[in-house]
């Protein structure tokens, strides 16, 4: 597939068209995350419009959207960026193109529930500043957390967990069947 | 022998560069009942008409098809020729070969089958075609003009200046519509009540006009020339013909309701006048409001009124009206953007305001005698941020068209808060600036001169921080997320049809679009007319727009019925439909049906004896309502109805001719 | 007795200790029955659907395919807006297209018909017969004292047609239940804007602003207290609090690139806002003490600002 193509077929999956959009920027207007990103909404939904698959894949911006949904809410045309955008997430990650730190939180994450079933808050925090090298993230509140017995060491494992392993062993399978087609 | 003419047009290379027309006109020869056929370059010119007369004469030609365009370009134009020729008009057939043939199709042998198809089937058709000749009714030389806002102001004063009788009915106690709640008018800042006030002025002086206020069309009969309207007069409980608007009750009446007029910043009585300049200059009383009339308490008015002009037994009356013509001017209102736009603080912030809001507080004849203030406090609002486009161009609210004056308002705002307020910040967030008029582009450079700012982004959302209203927004141009932290925010907000606009149109057959404006004949070249008959359009019903436009197209339409008026009588088609009582069961089918009400069953005395008397029901119909659709003829089981000029054995002679 | 299937979410077991109490203090007392799912898992938010779409479906279907197996005629709760946003959307998508629903169930290998509701704690408390019943269960009130900004969080909100919400922008469900517990809900700008929850860990330089906004938001519109419906927005709120008004000091003074535009911010008063959720102030309301509630885990003290409202009532002591 060429890069256009493959744009094309992420906005289908997403059911966004990118011409509905005319550019007005009330997503980027109201995203919460716009400071920080480097196109916002409304510069995915330009990207797309002049078949730019690569900036969409390299921006910020697909990986700082925080799926709050206030720019559909607000959109005039109903544009799902937020739909696109996670398409092109995994787009992104297809291509091992993903960000950095993104790619640690999620993968510690998912480890840590396929090993437990529930989220440890502790480990995953702890896992993950180690190897994102953030040694002193939240590292503050820790001291009060740990002696109020809100966080412990001791994980939760529920009971099904093998299966629950397995279960997400097929999910992450089905997803790799669906690329090949 | 039927002695059939057979004309085929190459319309330039429109037709013959695709269908081979020579072809065409050879075909035709050897159909039977055709006596000659001939091809032309232009059909429709003055030579290629004088070609067909005179084959006419010289070949003995008693039928004629023309195989060229559509008959909607020119069938009328070859009727027209046809009357010099002693050829009834009617034995006439146009073979549809251009939209139909040739610019449809690429293939020129596919095409010149096809043309040659079409042109069998209409010489089959003529050949059954029979002479027909249209009839005239007479014309009442009295005009309607429904709305009392500019447009139907200016209809007005056109269509009585040529000397027709106009009546003028406005559902308002005044009229004057939205132009005098303006304060000035873009681009050359004229005030807006000085130059509508002198022309209402004149509407209730001149002889030929009518002033008709509070008051809505209730019911239509009838058809273009001769419309009876049901007029419903609403109660004003103020004897009009004595009331000499002293304004005594005014002053007196205890009830406060909020000014509609004044956009709810100021409060009027129950017995009031819509502003101090109304026309007529009466007041009536708000009978939602009226304690008299609500509690049957008070009564104050009519004591201190010094003429005894109170009637609080006052009642709705309808009447009837006949009118020739019809202009429709109902104009527009503001969407209700609190019911839309939750992001904009859905009407919780009194500083958020809309923009003819923004017109009656920096009217001097307004609430506030003209001074810009905040809503909430009476402070002077040093920062203020104008939003464009609100409700407009935005298809999830509904709204998908642009109000096409919103941007000039706005620069007319932007420039109104820096000329009054010294030191004043004025924020544009626009989507595109629109400037398509004489002088605009230079009235918006001036308002960027006097130094507004305008954001290209449109406002995400409003709302409340350290008691200033935050309007946060993409500086698309930027790139960037903004917040503008104003004191007043003005949402220029978009026009909408008036409310019952679509229901009053379809009174008088005239429809509306998707969106509820009021459909025009054709988007181009019939602008102000409607599919109805004798009913014409003006202003903002039709469309969004500006004054100039609405004035100018309020004109058009008055020329239109003056046209109409300055006739005696007028020809009404012939291809109407006929009833065969023989055949006609009287089951009413084909009246159910009829969009026009021309269809209904009469007695007929089939039979009379001495001992004996059979009666039974048949279809009549009313020559001057049926519009010749022949929706009735498909519904009409046992074949009674025909419509003229297309009667069922015309047609399936046509068929016949496809197939042998 | 009103029932209902329980999702409780991951932070139930930790981080929102005084949260998860004051739940069982208050549905206790107005009959609200919570069946805790058997052996539920993570909903997986806010990772498992960024990596992968079958993820992100099936380990909250996981959880509600049980609900649904166990007790099918009871409607799924939960207390978090993270997972109540992946569970309804779950729920959503499977009922809504034939094609997720087989995916679904091949993954899980058990039926899943999404037959029941997903609801979050604010739905349960807006029901006309549990409002009467939290009327009843009240000992004491705030007699109009204590100031509350409610803030809903964006998830519990968006994507409305997930979630049906129709009061996106300004909802007010909440601040009728505050106020039932007789506190004041202010009107603010920013009961539905995002806290950023999701990146605070893998982007925390760039969402921290994003809480910063919506206590200094709180504050200028006089709040005391901030009250939420989720314990990740919760925990965001609170625990980073002192680094979100530094951080926000510097962000107000250095954002002067369009000075025409930007509305440059007054530094933050540098005062904390203490943050509880709407169960807290009901428990409070219904008498429970701060001992029982653990209020001591509060990252912000919450002590001072109750008592001062509840100065004059006989239990106020508890919360010195």
């Amino acid at each position: 597939m060429t890069d256009h193509e493959t744009l094309q077929s992420l906005l289908d999956k997403a059911d966004v068209r990118q011409y509905d959009c005319y550019q007005c920027g009330k997503c980027s207007g109201g995203c919460p995350m716009a400071d920080a990103m480097d196109f916002g909404p409304r510069g995915i939904m330009r990207c797309a419009q002049v078949g730019s698959l690569g900036r969409i894949l390299g921006s910020s911006t697909i990986w700082l959207c925080t799926g709050c949904y206030a720019c559909v809410d607000r959109c005039p045309h109903d544009v799902n960026v937020p739909a696109l955008i996670e398409e092109a997430r995994y787009e992104a990650a297809r291509r091992g193109i993903g960000r950095h730190d993104s790619d640690v939180l999620n993968k510690v994450f998912v480890t840590n529930l396929k090993i437990f079933g529930r989220s440890h808050e502790m480990i995953l925090a702890g896992l993950y500043n180690l190897l994102a090298l953030k040694p002193a993230q939240d590292v503050a509140a820790l001291p009060h957390m740990l002696a109020k017995g809100m966080i412990g060491i001791k994980p939760n494992v529920i009971e099904g967990n093998d299966e629950l392993a397995e279960m997400m062993q097929r999910a992450c399978d089905w997803d790799k069947l669906e690329e090949k087609k | 022998m039927s002695r059939i003419g057979v004309f085929v047009c190459h319309c330039g290379t429109n037709l013959a560069s695709v269908v081979d027309v020579e072809k065409v006109a050879a075909a035709a020869r050897e159909l039977p009942g055709v006596s000659y056929a001939a091809e032309y370059k232009y059909m429709c010119s003055e030579p290629g008409q004088q070609m067909i007369l005179d084959a006419i004469a010289e070949h003995g030609l008693k039928r004629i098809v023309i195989a060229s365009c559509s008959p909607r370009m020119h069938e009328t134009t070859f009727r027209k020729m046809l009357k010099k020729s002693g050829v009834n008009e009617y034995l006439l057939e146009i073979a549809n070969i251009r939209e139909q043939v040739s610019w449809v199709h690429t293939d020129s042998g596919v095409a010149t089958e096809k043309a040659v198809d079409l042109v069998r089937m209409a010489v089959a058709k003529v050949a059954k075609d029979e002479p027909l000749k249209a009839s005239s009714i007479p014309i009442t030389k009295r005009a309607l003009v429904v709305g009392g806002g500019i447009a139907g102001i200016q209809a007005a004063l056109d269509i009585a200046d040529a000397g027709h009788e106009v009546w003028l009915l406005e559902r308002e106690p005044s009229i004057g519509g939205r132009m005098v709640m303006l304060d000035k008018t873009f681009p050359t800042l004229d005030c807006s009540a000085c130059i509508s006030t002198p022309k209402m002025v004149d509407m209730s002086a001149h002889p030929n006009i009518k002033l008709l206020t509070s008051c809505e069309v209730a019911a239509v009969r009838g058809y273009i020339g001769n419309f009876t309207v049901t007029i419903r007069q609403k109660a004003k409980y103020v004897n009009q013909d004595i009331c000499t608007g002293c304004g005594n009750c005014e002053e007196k009446c205890p009830v406060k309701v909020k000014s509609d007029f004044n956009k709810g910043l100021s409060d009027r009585p129950a017995i009031y006048r819509l502003f101090p300049q109304a026309v007529p200059a009466k007041p009536v009383i708000d009978r939602a409001h009226c304690l008299k009339l609500t509690k049957d308490r008070c009564g104050l008015c009519e004591k201190v009124c010094p003429l005894g002009c109170i009637d609080y037994a006052d009642e709705d009356r309808e009447y009837d009206e006949t009118f020739g013509a019809v202009v429709l001017a109902t104009g527009y209102g503001l969407c209700d953007w609190t019911a839309m736009y939750d992001e904009y603080g859905a009407g919780r912030f009194a500083d958020v305001i809309d923009g003819l809001a923004f017109e009656r507080l920096v009217n001097a004849s307004g609430p506030t005698e003209g001074h810009i203030v905040r809503p909430s406090d009476g402070a002077e609002p040093k920062t203020v941020v104008l939003v464009k486009c609100v409700g407009s161009r935005d298809p999830k609210k509904g709204k998908p068209w642009c109000s096409r004056a919103c941007c000039m308002y706005a620069a007319k705002h932007a420039h109104q808060i820096l000329e009054k307020i010294p030191g004043a910040r004025v924020f544009v967030f626009y989507i595109d600036v629109r400037t398509p008029g004489k002088n605009y582009e230079e009235f918006y450079d001036q308002t960027r001169k006097d130094g507004a700012v305008y954001v290209r982004g449109r406002v995400s959302r409003i709302y409340k921080e350290g008691g200033r209203l935050i309007c946060q927004g993409e500086d698309s141009l930027l790139g960037k997320q903004v917040r503008v932290a104003a004191d007043l925010v003005v949402l220029e907000t978009a026009m909408e049809p008036a409310a019952g606009a679509r229901e009053t149109a379809a009174l008088f057959g005239a429809s509306a679009d998707a969106n509820g404006w009021l459909q025009e004949a054709h988007p181009k070249l019939r602008p102000v007319e409607t599919q109805a008959g004798g009913v014409f359009l003006a202003g903002t019903c039709q469309g969004p727009k500006d004054i100039p436009d609405t004035v100018a197209q309020a004109s058009g339409a008055a020329a239109k019925a003056i046209g109409l008026l300055n006739k005696d009588e007028m020809e009404t088609s012939p291809m109407i439909v006929a009833v065969d009582e023989a055949k006609c069961s009287g089951c009413g089918a084909c009246v159910d049906i009829c969009p026009f009400g021309a269809l209904s069953l009469e007695i007929l005395t089939a039979r009379e004896g001495r001992w004996e008397r059979a009666e039974r029901f048949v279809c009549k119909v009313n020559a001057g309502l049926c519009q010749g659709c022949g929706a009735c003829t498909v519904a009409c089981r046992t074949g009674a109805i025909d419509l003229r000029g297309f009667r069922n054995v015309q047609i399936l002679e046509e068929i016949d001719a496809l197939w042998t | 007795m009103i029932r209902y299937a329980y999702f409780p979410g991951c932070a139930s077991e930790s981080t929102a200790l005084s949260t998860t109490l004051a739940n069982e203090f208050v549905f206790g007392r107005i009959g609200v029955d919570l069946i805790e799912i058997k052996d539920w898992n993570c909903c997986g938010a806010t990772s498992a659907h960024v990596l992968s779409e079958a993820l992100g479906l099936a380990l909250p279907a996981r959880a509600l395919a049980r609900a649904e197996a166990d007790w099918p005629e009871l409607d799924v709760v939960t207390g978090c807006a993270s997972c109540y946003a992946r569970l309804k959307l779950t729920n959503h998508r499977v009922r809504q297209d034939g094609g997720t629903r087989y995916m679904v169930e091949k993954i899980l290998g058990r039926p899943y018909a999404a037959k029941r509701e997903v609801l979050n704690f604010l739905d349960v408390l807006s029901r006309d017969d549990v409002k009467a019943n939290i009327e009843e269960a009240l000992m004491r009130t705030f007699r109009g004292k204590l100031r509350v900004a409610c803030y809903y969080g964006c998830l519990n909100i968006r994507p409305c047609e997930v979630t049906g919400a129709k009061d996106r922008e300004n909802p007010v469900a909440m601040d009728e239940i505050a106020r039932l517990a007789g506190a004041v809900p202010v009107d603010w700008g920013y009961k539905t804007e995002c806290c950023g929850a999701a990146h605070q860990n893998d982007a925390a330089l760039e969402a921290r602003p994003l809480a910063g906004r919506i206590l200094h938001n709180a504050k200028e519109c006089g709040a005391d207290v901030l009250l939420t419906a989720c314990p990740m927005c919760q925990m965001n709120l609170e625990m980073r609090q002192a680094e979100y008004i530094r951080k926000n000091r510097d962000k107000a003074v250095g954002r002067q690139t369009f000075p025409l535009l930007d509305v440059v911010l007054p530094p933050p008063a540098g005062k904390t806002i203490p943050v509880l959720s709407i169960t807290e102030l009901l428990a409070i309301a219904m008498g429970a003490g701060g001992e029982r509630l653990r209020m001591d885990a509060h990252h912000v003290p919450v002590g001072r600002v109750i008592a001062d409202a509840l100065r004059d009532d006989a239990e106020t002591e508890v919360f010195l």
